[in-house]
């Protein structure tokens, strides 16, 4: 979900009778959107126009030159009608882009999708230590359900926002795709694994909810311990967990969600500080995973570009299949450890 | 003079002090590391009843390793000291022979295809696997423990405080699987047969 897995993406194919799928059930939509998403665009650009004009009597009265009264106000309503109509065009494409793109797109993977979703079990994920607990409000969307391998699982993207001290100013604590993937089998205690910080690790963490009873875990692999830092409530469930197998696997899964110690490891682009990096727990039933990233996914991509370019559909259903690629890579489907 | 000697005394006993803590925490964290794989030993002699009544009525061919499972099972179960490094080995050796019979009874059962075929013995080689993998993880937990632990005891001084105190260092719990030690023989996996070799 980074700049490296994107890159990936034109290299790997699409999955087998995803072609015929969307002739059959996505071009005719999408021909017809392309040609909203024309009209949309060009609305857009002259709305944008409207309100850089309606700045210039602005700028020139800041600059001491003399603006009547009626000028000064029908700038600022071609600024403000400018803004909000490019703001208002740009939104109703992108819900209709997510209809007829995101939408069927789940389907092919026999996914339910939600946009605006109604709930998400975001506490789980605040409990269990590895997302800011300490937020104002948090806003959801674009959730996705579904089952692969026997393995149920639910995404959702997921903004927490918190107001800073002393003023009204809100800032995003975690911005990011939150992943729950579900177990037959229950564990008894909490296991979590953070990314490595070792200096600064402390300030890092300080937004987490610290989980009563749990003690550092120190592995044998010394890449994974390079990369991450383990906290378990049991010692010998968090290593029935995170096998050697399992470690090194959660180790190459790292390299595509910016883990910087991996990337610097293979000599790549770290992409995006440490604090963004992958981090997970094992709760309950469900194996918690939480990825911030810079963008918003699931998007389908931008107003400016045409629909029927392939590398919107190659980059969602990639995006997708990272999904079912972790309970490959991780073999979740897998009840037993040994 | 006499002040810094005191200053010194009193640094040494501190470090003595802190020396004999740390041991002791190590040694209780070894011990509970080795009660977690004892609770996890427990559930695979649970499960050899079971599994040996079955495989008593199909592998009659099989008495010596079915005999040999018993005397396992029976010195894996004597008592033992869990503070006495050498009753510890003695006690995760016979572990260690009973885990790697085990899994050549269930390698033998693959020749028998009503064995493999039974409900019981399916059922039981999954509990077989599934209580494997806690074992594996008690093992790495306490493998950690001791190696802690023994670096503390055979660093000096601690080899004299352990001593003074009463603290051994552990051994560590290995596998006993020669399969896993043997080298492997790559003509075995190179030689074609009937064909020519890969790398000829």
């Amino acid at each position: 979900m980074n700049s490296n897995a994107q890159a990936g993406h034109a290299d790997r194919a699409l999955p087998e009778g995803f072609e015929s799928f969307y002739r059959q059930h996505m071009e005719p939509a999408l021909l017809r959107l392309e040609q909203k998403r024309r009209k949309t665009a060009r609305a857009v650009k002259i709305l944008v126009v409207v309100a850089i004009l309606g700045t210039l009597p602005l700028v020139l009265g800041m600059l001491g030159m003399d603006v009547s009264t009626p000028v000064f106000i029908a700038s600022l309503v071609a600024l403000f009608a400018g803004v909000m109509g490019a703001t208002w065009f740009s939104r109703r494409f992108r819900g209709s882009l997510k209809h007829a793109l995101v939408k069927p797109v789940c389907q092919f993977f026999g996914y339910d999708y939600e946009t605006k979703p109604q709930s998400f079990a975001l506490n789980r994920f605040v409990d269990a230590g590895i997302v800011p607990h300490q937020f104002a409000r948090s806003r959801l969307e674009d959730r996705i359900s579904g089952e692969h391998n026997g393995v149920a699982f639910e995404l959702c993207e997921v903004r927490l926002v918190a107001h800073k001290k002393d003023n009204e100013e809100t800032e995003t604590m975690f911005f990011g795709v939150m992943l729950q993937y579900t177990f037959a089998k229950p564990f008894a205690g909490i296991t979590r694994v953070l990314p490595n910080a070792p200096i600064i690790g402390r300030f890092q963490r300080a937004g987490l909810k610290a989980v009563a009873g749990t003690e550092r875990v120190i592995l044998e692999d010394p890449r994974f311990e390079r990369a991450f830092r383990t906290w378990s409530t049991d010692q010998v469930e968090a290593r029935y967990l995170l096998t050697p197998r399992f470690m090194e696997r959660l180790t190459e899964l790292a390299a595509h969600f910016s883990n910087p110690v991996v990337a610097a490891e293979r000599a790549e682009d770290p992409g995006v500080p440490l604090v963004h990096s992958l981090r997970l727990a094992f709760e309950g039933e469900h194996l918690l995973i939480a990825v911030p990233t810079k963008h918003d996914r699931f998007e389908g991509g931008g107003l400016f570009r045409s629909l029927l370019e392939r590398d919107r559909i190659t980059e969602l259903v990639h995006e997708l299949a990272l999904v079912r690629d972790i309970v490959d890579v991780l073999k979740l489907e897998q009840t037993s450890r040994a | 003079m006499r002040f810094l000697l005191i200053i010194v005394i009193v640094l040494a006993l501190l470090a003595a002090y802190f020396w004999y803590a740390t041991l002791i925490k190590r040694r209780n964290r070894a011990q509970e590391a080795l009660s977690s794989i004892d609770v996890q030993l427990l559930k695979r002699h649970d499960l050899l009843p079971n599994v040996l009544k079955l495989a008593n009525q199909f592998m009659a061919h099989e008495r010596d390793l079915l005999n040999r499972l018993t005397e396992l099972r029976t010195a894996a179960r004597q008592t033992w000291d869990p503070t006495q490094a050498d009753e510890v080995k003695r006690h995760l050796e016979a572990e260690g022979a009973l885990q790697a019979q085990l899994r050549r009874l269930f390698a033998v059962a693959e020749n028998y295809p009503e064995l493999r075929s039974s409900e019981t013995i399916v059922q039981a080689q999954q509990s077989f696997n599934e209580v494997e993998g806690h074992i594996a993880a008690a093992r790495r937990f306490y493998n950690a423990a001791v190696t802690e632990l023994n670096s503390a005891v055979q660093i000096f001084p601690g080899t004299v405080i352990a001593r003074m105190a009463g603290v051994q260092a552990l051994p560590y719990f290995e596998l006993d699987e020669p399969a896993a030690r043997k080298p492997v023989d790559a003509d075995q996996y190179l030689h074609v047969p009937g064909g020519k070799g890969g790398n000829e």
